[in-house]
Formats: structure tokens, C-alpha cells, sequence
């Protein structure tokens, strides 16, 4: 809304740099993170007092050694705090900010119900089911599958829309519209149940998020520029170079959230922030389809729903645990490692991987 | 709409307990409203196709199917495709015919019929004005009747307690409608009809339309020795298979069995095999005794007649409605009821029925006149009112024909704890009554689990073979414990059974039998062996609980604690954790025990330096480890650990003040 003003307004002077993208990315990022410190104590108090709190069984029965209680549904700070900072600094006028926007609110939607039901009913096997969950995702990604594909409202030029490209390689590596449409449906599901999965202590998720949002920024960033783009061998995306601002302001919507949810945490995120933040990730990386090095950035995501899948499809059918636990984090939670250090050394990993997916932009 | 032509849809199938009240209530209809035109709509080679014809009523075919019981996509996809081709032709007969109502008696074969019906009525803004009405014949509502309840206008229940699991004001009860075409005969005329004398003590055993392999055989097998009493009269319909898929043929099974018990001429009279049986009133009218299964159908057509009932539910994992029948009717004083089981050690996993049980029910009820008359005497009483006729009122009374019947209360159905629980539902039941959130087992409940464990057992998948183990365990069973020392040593056992015998061996370590010893040594020593280490620290587990039970012979502490030394180079951490404190409980030479510790005074996992603590003070309380050599070793031990307790200091003065305010504390 401001950049709307801005570029009515301050056409030249000191006050047309809140035109250029980078500009707007920081000052996306430091509005959220503010947004967060002001209304973060608040709304923890808010969300505690309306009974939005980990479930404990009865009254009487908080044990002194373990979390419940904490306030939960925290993803709705990053939700407000992320978006609102989005509202104000994106060019709103840009088709990529509706594909975002819309994957924010949908993922958020649903995530909140699914909390919702889940404190309702004080217990974890009380949210959506499954399978609805899968639906719910699946359509999504159609949704964004057609948008991307579909020539007449696509804002993908067509030949990047239906080609892969992997990192290392430049240029394209092959073109199809049907595996690029399933592959997209793929994504989102994929990224959408991944970064669920890995909400599970504190700080665990957060993290690695703000990195894969560095990362996706930074890509955002070139493939929006032309003369970068060309200078870097990446196909130039126009337009797109807006999501960075966006990425600018989840980022500092997370670290806003991670405030408050570093370890002790005082707020979690549950599935509304897991999901708003797994859903809109993976439709930033569909729209300047770079995926690939939003799977290498994201690699913590890979590995904790990886793990899952081992433990619960392959392992249950030959009747046997094949990691102590899952997901992963729990594997290491049983073996007796503190929280504090599994999540820590999650973060070293994630921050590797986010160092790794960025410097595929040189080796090409 | 004039009431001559008033037209009415019919639907409900797949077994005759779903058709047979459909078409008790459409004769009662016909007998209301003569003119009236009923459509019966049925699904293709089910029990609908052989009883509405003879009934005299139009029949029609759609497509439908039962709700697919994986979770796999495919089934999921085969079943929408099925029911929205149904959807789409009841939808076009619905159409045709429009109905004044549809009354569907619930399975998934009414499913097309009241969704189209409901899905017109929506879709036409409610020009299309059929109404709905729905009976259930058993206590739990099945899942498709859950969702059809929705839809329906009013829903009929056989009992009572149904009512208040139905949206508001939705159901009503009408008990279970039963043929009124069964005409009560004179006893005497029907035992002369059949050539059986006066006097004699007639047991009619009847398994439905396709027989019961359970009553079959308990009654064929028990024959001989039922006969030997010169008074008893036997009449079994055994039943044939009408379908294609049905393989047990009750008539044969039963003519193979009799044929091996050597009956005499005289007794092969007496007993009196018949593989589908038409004439019913006649039968019921001959007989003093019935022995029938549990369906709604069966239960509530013998109470009609007023005959006392040996009763033998079947028994299906996770869902016990019949067992819920048998004993509601037990409790009302008109039946006596035998379990099915099974005897998973033997390897017999098919459910049957006890032939020594049964003979000894037969004799005693035979031996009480007096208790048999109050038995037909309690089963006039238990169904009141004319179910069918109750139904046909309120069909009446919806499409504006008629005043709204009296609300009439059938009897209570006190609904059992016990049942319908699947097998992770049981083992959290008797986890909350081992904890004392649920009141004690009483005997026959007792009686009921040990049944229900025993059928899991004989179950083919090895999960629920293994949450068998484990609510063995929690409840005490000590009679399984042969067949779970049996997984428990079985190499071949799947990982998690294996490991869930062991844990249930822990329990029962308390009351199992002496002379299980030799076995239960044998299979630790397998267990420490096994492939999977969840067995392997579930089988040292063990060790202290047997060893402290039966004592140790020096031979078995040698080779105990050579396997434990060596499972104290295990890969996994709770193997070398459970080795550690075993070898501390039974070790009697301190020297030795060292040695073998040393190499994990550095374990990588802190969990393990922590059990070699706990080791050392079991060995120093237990004496085999003196104190200053005890604190040489504790000293070597790193204790550097990567893991603590959190501890919310808020959250344990709150706890204090809450105990307070509860008066926990002084």
C-alpha cells in the first residue's frame, strides 16, 4: 500500500528509494520484526486468556517438567506481523504477491481450523484427519499448477512455467506441462506436510524457515532483475523480483516469532504457522521455479519428513521401529540429548544447506 | 396426491436382517393402505434379490458397496466411483416413481437410494417432497446409517438407547418389525405334523438363511451324547450357501459330522437336519428350546414367539453387537447364553463354541421346568408394542396422513463396558482399570476379555497379536502365558510381538506357573539373540523380574550373565542400558562384572553411564560390591552429559498452591 503511494507521490528525491526492491526488502523485514516485539507480548497474553494453550488434561495437573500450557496457534503473530508487513511494502498490483498471498491465507485458514479442533477437543488426534489435510493441500497446489501453466493468466513466461532447472546446470533441462503440473502439486504438499513435521521443539521450525526464505530471496532477487539474471545465467522472470519483499517480511515475521519461541518458549506456532509457512515457502519456489534449491535449503524439512515416512510407512510394515523415534528430532530427544542442543544443532545444519543452495548461483 | 395411488420406495439389504423388517413394515403398509404401490430397491445378488420377489414386491437393481476397510486410495476411489453410478439410478427412479416417502432399513445397500432422495429434495429447493425415514436394528448405529441419520427425517430404532446418539428429535423407537407371517401353531399339532411325540424335549437350532458354523457343529458334534436322553428331539436348520461367495455349507458340514459320531437308527430320528427351513411357525411351535445366534432379526422373532433361547453371539473383533444382544437378553431372564472362543495355543483360530458347556446348559434347562416356563414367560414381556405397525404410523403421520403415533419406551439396554472394544481400545481399558480409573473387572467380564484376548491371538496379523501380549499382560492372564513364551521364543515371530511378549512376560512374571521355567530361561536367552533390539532390551527386562520369581542355579546365572556381557557391546543404547542393570541384579562376582563394565565408562550415550550408576547401587545394596571400591569406579565414569531435566519453577509453585486449594496437603 505505502510502495502505491510511494511511487505516485516521490517520483524523484531522497524519498523514491523506497521504490527499489532492496530498499523495500530490509525495511519489509525490520517492519515485521517491530510489528512483532510491539504486539508479540499481547497477543501470547490474548491467545492464553481465550484458552489457545497446549492441552492439559485437568485442572490441577501441570507438570512442572514439561510444556503444557503454552500458549499455542502462535503462527497467527507470524501470520499478522508477515502479511500486514507484506500488505504495506509489496507492490500489490504484482500477480506473484496474489499467488502468495492467497497460499497465505489458505494455508493459514486451514492450519487455524485444524488447531482450533485440536484445543477444542484436547487432544492432538482431534484436528482435521489426514486425509482432509491432503485434500486441502492438493488442491492448493492444482490451483497453483493452473496459475503457473495456464498462458493466459500466468505471469511465467512459457517457457520458463513448464521446464525444469536444476542447480549446477544452466538453462533448462527439459520442458513438459504434464510432469511440471504434477511436480508443482508435489511441492506444495510435500512442503506444506514437511515444515509440519518439523514443528516439534522449540525453535526447530522457525529457523530453518527464515533460512529457506534468505534463500529464496536472494533467488527472487536475480531472477527479478533482468541484467543480474542475464549476468548470472538464470531465465529472467519479470516481475518476480517482488517476492523478495515478501520474503523480506516472513523473515522478519520469524524472527519476531523466534523472540518469543527461542527455548523455554513462550508461544508455539502449531499447525497454523506451520503450515501458512511450509504453504506460502513452497509457492515462492514454485513461482521462480527454483525447487530444487528450495529442497537443498531446506534439507532439515527433507530429513524430518523423510524419517517420518521410514518410521511409519516402511517400518510398520515389517513390524518394527527402524529409528528409536520419529521425526528425527524425537530419535535424538530419546537417546537423552537436551532439546536446547538438538535444536541447535539442527540450525547449524539448515544454515549449511541454506550456504550450499546459495552458492549453486556461482557454480553453474 | 390422492391416497388410492400413494406411492412408497422401499430399501435396505445385503443380509436378511436388513430386508426382513423392510418387509415386515411394507406388509403392514399394504394391510393400512391396500391400494398402495411399494418399489423395493435392492443391490444385485444379495439376500434382497431372493426374498422381495416372493413377497410379491417390485424390485429394482443399483450399484453400491460396503465401505472399503484399508485406507488404500484405490478402494477409496472403486467406492466412490460405485456409489455415484447408485447415486445417479436411484436418482432416475426416485424421479420416475416420485415417492411419498423412502423407508430404508440401513447397510450400504439403502445408501444410493436416501442420499438421492435427500440430494433431489436439496436440489429442487424442496419441490421434490419425498420424506425419509430410516430404522436401525442394532444398538450401535452402523456408519452408514450415521451419515443417512443426517438426511432422514425421523429415524426408527429397535432400542431405546439408540435414540440419543440420533439428532434431536430425529429418532423414535419402534422395536425390531418382525414377519407376522410366522403363524404360532398349537404345539401339539405341530409335533404331530412333524412325527414327534408329546412328551418329548425339542431343541430347535437355527444359524439364519446361511446357517452358523458354530451352532452346527457345537450342536452336531455334542449330538451323540444330547441323544443318549431318549426325550430329546433335535431340529437343526443348517443352512446352505445362496451366494457365490459364501463358502460354508452348513447342511453338508453338519451331514460329514454326524456321519463320524455313529448315531443309531433310533437317534439318527431324532435328530432332525433340514437344510433350509420355510415353514417357521411351525418349527417354533414344536420346540421348547432355541438355539439361535444374536442378530436383531433372530433374537427379537424368538422373543415374539415367547420360546426360552440358548443363545451364542458371534464374536467379531471391535464389534460386539451380538454379544451386546445375547446379554441384554440374558439380563431380562429369557436366555442363557454361551460364548464363542478360540484356542490360538492349539492352533484352532476359527471361533467355536464349547460342546461340554453346551451339554451341560442343554441338561440343566432341561432338568428346570420351571425356570424355562419364567424364561418364556420373560420374553413375551421384552419387546412391547407392534414394531411395524409403530413404523408405519409415523410413515403415515409424516406424508400427512395420519395423527402422530404414541411415543411408547422400549426396555433398557444396559450398554456393557466391555464391549465393542477392538484391540487398541481394550488395552486402554485395562490400562484404566489397572490404574483405577475404571471400576474392577467383574468375573463374567473377566470371562469376556479372556475371550476377546484369545480371538486377537487368533488373529492373522501380528500387530494385533502383539497388543494381545500386551493386554495380557495388564490384565493378569496368566493362561496365556504358554503361547506367549511360544512368540516370545519364535525367531520367526514378527519384531514387534516378539517384543510385546516379552514385555507381557514381565507382568505375568507374578502369576505364571512354575513349571514354565526351563521355557521362559530359554526364550530370554533367545530374545537377547534376536535381530531386533526392542526384543533384546524387552528380554533383559526380564531377568531380574524371573531371577527374583524362580531363583537362579549357578548354570543359569553362568550363561545369563556370559549373554548379558556380550549384549553390553550392543549397537543399540537401551540394549546396553537394560544389559547393565540386569547383570547388577543377579551378578554375584563383582570382578568380573567390572571388566565387563569398563568398556562403557565413555558411552557415547550418557543414558548408559547413568545405568552404570544405578548398577552400582544395586551391587552395593545387594552386597557384592564393597563401598570404597564402588567410588574408584564411579570416579572413572565420565559424567559429562548432553542431557538435563527442564524445570518450570512457575509452574511448581502454582502446582503447590493448587495442591492446597485441593487439600492434598496439610
Amino acid at each position: 500500500m505505502i510502495y502505491t503511494v510511494f511511487k505516485s507521490v516521490f517520483t524523484t528525491g531522497g524519498l523514491a528509494v523506497f521504490k527499489y526492491l532492496s530498499s523495500r526488502t530490509l525495511i519489509a523485514f525490520v517492519t515485521a520484526f517491530f510489528i512483532s516485539l510491539i504486539i508479540g507480548r499481547p497477543l501470547i497474553n490474548a491467545l492464553y486468556r481465550h484458552g489457545f494453550r497446549s492441552f492439559e488434561r485437568s485442572y490441577g495437573e501441570i507438570n512442572s517438567q514439561k510444556k503444557t500450557g503454552t500458549p499455542m496457534m502462535g503462527g497467527i503473530l507470524i501470520f499478522i506481523t508477515g502479511i500486514g508487513s507484506a500488505l504495506l511494502w509489496c507492490d500489490l498490483a504484482n500477480p506473484f504477491i496474489w499467488a502468495l498471498l492467497a497460499s497465505a491465507v489458505w494455508f493459514a485458514v486451514f492450519g487455524a481450523i485444524d488447531d482450533y479442533k485440536k484445543i477444542k477437543g484436547k487432544d492432538a488426534d482431534e484436528g482435521l484427519s489426514r486425509f482432509s489435510k491432503y485434500v486441502i493441500q492438493i488442491l492448493f497446489g492444482v490451483l497453483l499448477a493452473v496459475f503457473v501453466l495456464q498462458p493466459d493468466i500466468s505471469p511465467l513466461p512459457a517457457e520458463v512455467a513448464n521446464s525444469f532447472q536444476f542447480p549446477f546446470f544452466k538453462g533448462f533441462i527439459f520442458s513438459s506441462t504434464v510432469l511440471t503440473f504434477l511436480w508443482i502439486v508435489f511441492i506444495i504438499v510435500y512442503s506444506a506436510n514437511a515444515v509440519n513435521f518439523a514443528d516439534g521443539m522449540d525453535g526447530l521450525t522457525i529457523v530453518p524457515s527464515v533460512f529457506v526464505f534468505i534463500v529464496l530471496g536472494v533467488f527472487a532477487y536475480i531472477i527479478g532483475n533482468k541484467i543480474q539474471a542475464q549476468h548470472l545465467l538464470y531465465e529472467y522472470i519479470p516481475g518476480s523480483g517482488e517476492i523478495a519483499v515478501f520474503c523480506g517480511a516472513v523473515v522478519g515475521a520469524g524472527i519476531g516469532f523466534l523472540w518469543f519461541n527461542s527455548h523455554p518458549a513462550e508461544v508455539f506456532m502449531g499447525d497454523m504457522g506451520s503450515l501458512f509457512l511450509g504453504g506460502t515457502m513452497g509457492t515462492a519456489a514454485v513461482l521462480i521455479r527454483q525447487e530444487v534449491v528450495f529442497i537443498i535449503a531446506g534439507a532439515i524439512f527433507v530429513i524430518e519428513i523423510t524419517s517420518t515416512f521410514v518410521q511409519e510407512n516402511i517400518g510398520f510394515k515389517m513390524h518394527r521401529r527402524i529409528l528409536y523415534r520419529a521425526p528425527l528430532h524425537h530419535h535424538y530427544q530419546h537417546q537423552g540429548m537436551a532439546e536446547a542442543k538438538i535444536v541447535t544443532r539442527f540450525w547449524i545444519v539448515s544454515a549449511i544447506m541454506a550456504a550450499l543452495a546459495l552458492i549453486t548461483i556461482k557454480f553453474r | 396426491m390422492s391416497e388410492k395411488n400413494i406411492k412408497f420406495v422401499f430399501t435396505g439389504g445385503g443380509s436378511g436382517g436388513h430386508v426382513s423388517p423392510a418387509l415386515a413394515v411394507a406388509a403392514e403398509l399394504k394391510k393400512t393402505l391396500p391400494d398402495s404401490e411399494i418399489t423395493y430397491i435392492g443391490v444385485r445378488n444379495k439376500a434382497e434379490g431372493l426374498m422381495v420377489p416372493k413377497a410379491g414386491l417390485p424390485l429394482k437393481f443399483v450399484k453400491s458397496q460396503p465401505l472399503p476397510q484399508g485406507k488404500s486410495p484405490v478402494a477409496l476411489f472403486k467406492f466412490f466411483l460405485t456409489m455415484f453410478s447408485g447415486l445417479l439410478k436411484a436418482s432416475l427412479i426416485l424421479l420416475k416413481i416420485r415417492p411419498a416417502a423412502v423407508f430404508a432399513t440401513g447397510g450400504f445397500v439403502s445408501a444410493p437410494t436416501v442420499f438421492a432422495a435427500w440430494l433431489l429434495r436439496k436440489a429442487t429447493f424442496g419441490l421434490f417432497k419425498t420424506k425419509i425415514i430410516i430404522h436401525e436394528s442394532n444398538v450401535d448405529l452402523g456408519k452408514m446409517n450415521k451419515a443417512a441419520a443426517k438426511a432422514a427425517d425421523e429415524v426408527a430404532v429397535s432400542f431405546s438407547e439408540t435414540i440419543k446418539n440420533l439428532p434431536k428429535h430425529k429418532g423414535f423407537f419402534s422395536g425390531y418389525p418382525v414377519r407376522s407371517s410366522i403363524a404360532a401353531m398349537d404345539k401339539g399339532d405341530a409335533r404331530r405334523e412333524l412325527g414327534i411325540p408329546e412328551n418329548a424335549f425339542v431343541i430347535f437350532a437355527f444359524g439364519g438363511s446361511q446357517g452358523s458354523r458354530t451352532i452346527n457343529r457345537v450342536l452336531a458334534n455334542s449330538a451323540k451324547k444330547l441323544l443318549e436322553n431318549k426325550d430329546i428331539y433335535i431340529i437343526n436348520g443348517a443352512g446352505k450357501p445362496f451366494g457365490k461367495t459364501y463358502e460354508y455349507h452348513g447342511f453338508n458340514d453338519v451331514s460329514e459330522i454326524l456321519a463320524k459320531q455313529g448315531l443309531s437308527e433310533e437317534e439318527k430320528k431324532r435328530y432332525i437336519l433340514r437344510d433350509f427351513i420355510d415353514n417357521m411357525g411351525l418349527y417354533y411351535s414344536a420346540s421348547d428350546l432355541l438355539v439361535i445366534r444374536a442378530g436383531a432379526g433372530s433374537v427379537v422373532e424368538a422373543c415374539s414367539k415367547g420360546k426360552p433361547m440358548l443363545i451364542i453371539p458371534i464374536s467379531n473383533i471391535g464389534n460386539d453387537h451380538q454379544i451386546g444382544n445375547a446379554r441384554f437378553i440374558e439380563r431380562a431372564g429369557a436366555a442363557a447364553v454361551i460364548y464363542e472362543k478360540t484356542d490360538p495355543l492349539n492352533g484352532i483360530d476359527i471361533a467355536f463354541a464349547d460342546g461340554k458347556e453346551f451339554c451341560e446348559t442343554v441338561s440343566a434347562l432341561r432338568n428346570d421346568a420351571e425356570r424355562l416356563e419364567k424364561m418364556a414367560e420373560a420374553a413375551k414381556n421384552i419387546f412391547p408394542g407392534n414394531p411395524a405397525e409403530i413404523i408405519v404410523g409415523h410413515i403415515l403421520h409424516l406424508c400427512g396422513l395420519g395423527e402422530k403415533p404414541a411415543e411408547i419406551k422400549g426396555a433398557e439396554f444396559l450398554n456393557d463396558r466391555v464391549l465393542g472394544l477392538n484391540s487398541t481400545s481394550l488395552e486402554k481399558f485395562l490400562k484404566k482399570v489397572k490404574s483405577g480409573a475404571e471400576k474392577p473387572l467383574e468375573p463374567d467380564e473377566i470371562k469376556l476379555i479372556k475371550n476377546k484376548i484369545d480371538m486377537l491371538f487368533s488373529s492373522p496379523n501380528p500387530v494385533i497379536k502383539a497388543r494381545a501380549c500386551r493386554s495380557s499382560g495388564i490384565m493378569g492372564y496368566a493362561e496365556a502365558t504358554p503361547l506367549i513364551i511360544k512368540y516370545a521364543a519364535d525367531k520367526n515371530s514378527a519384531p514387534f510381538l516378539s517384543r510385546d511378549a516379552f514385555a507381557a512376560l514381565n507382568d505375568l512374571a507374578s502369576v505364571c506357573e512354575e513349571k514354565e521355567k526351563d521355557k521362559i530361561f530359554g526364550a530370554m536367552l533367545e530374545g537377547f539373540a534376536s535381530s531386533y533390539y526392542e526384543t533384546r532390551f524387552s528380554a533383559e527386562k526380564c531377568v531380574s523380574v524371573f531371577a527374583k520369581r524362580f531363583g537362579l542355579s549357578e548354570d543359569e546365572r553362568e550363561k545369563l550373565l556370559a549373554a548379558l556381557f556380550k549384549n553390553m557391546y550392543d549397537r543399540c543404547f537401551e540394549v546396553r542400558i537394560e544389559a547393565v542393570l540386569a547383570a547388577a541384579q543377579i551378578a554375584e562376582d563383582s570382578g568380573k562384572l567390572l571388566e565387563n563394565f569398563a568398556h562403557l565408562y565413555f558411552d557415547a550415550v550418557w543414558k548408559v553411564r547413568s545405568a552404570l550408576f544405578q548398577a552400582f547401587e544395586i551391587l552395593i545394596r545387594r552386597g557384592v560390591l564393597d563401598k570404597q571400591k564402588a567410588a574408584v569406579e564411579a570416579d572413572k565414569v565420565l559424567i559429562t552429559s548432553n542431557g538435563y531435566t527442564t524445570e518450570y519453577e512457575l509452574k511448581k509453585h502454582y502446582n503447590s498452591v493448587v495442591e492446597l486449594i485441593q487439600e492434598k496437603k496439610q
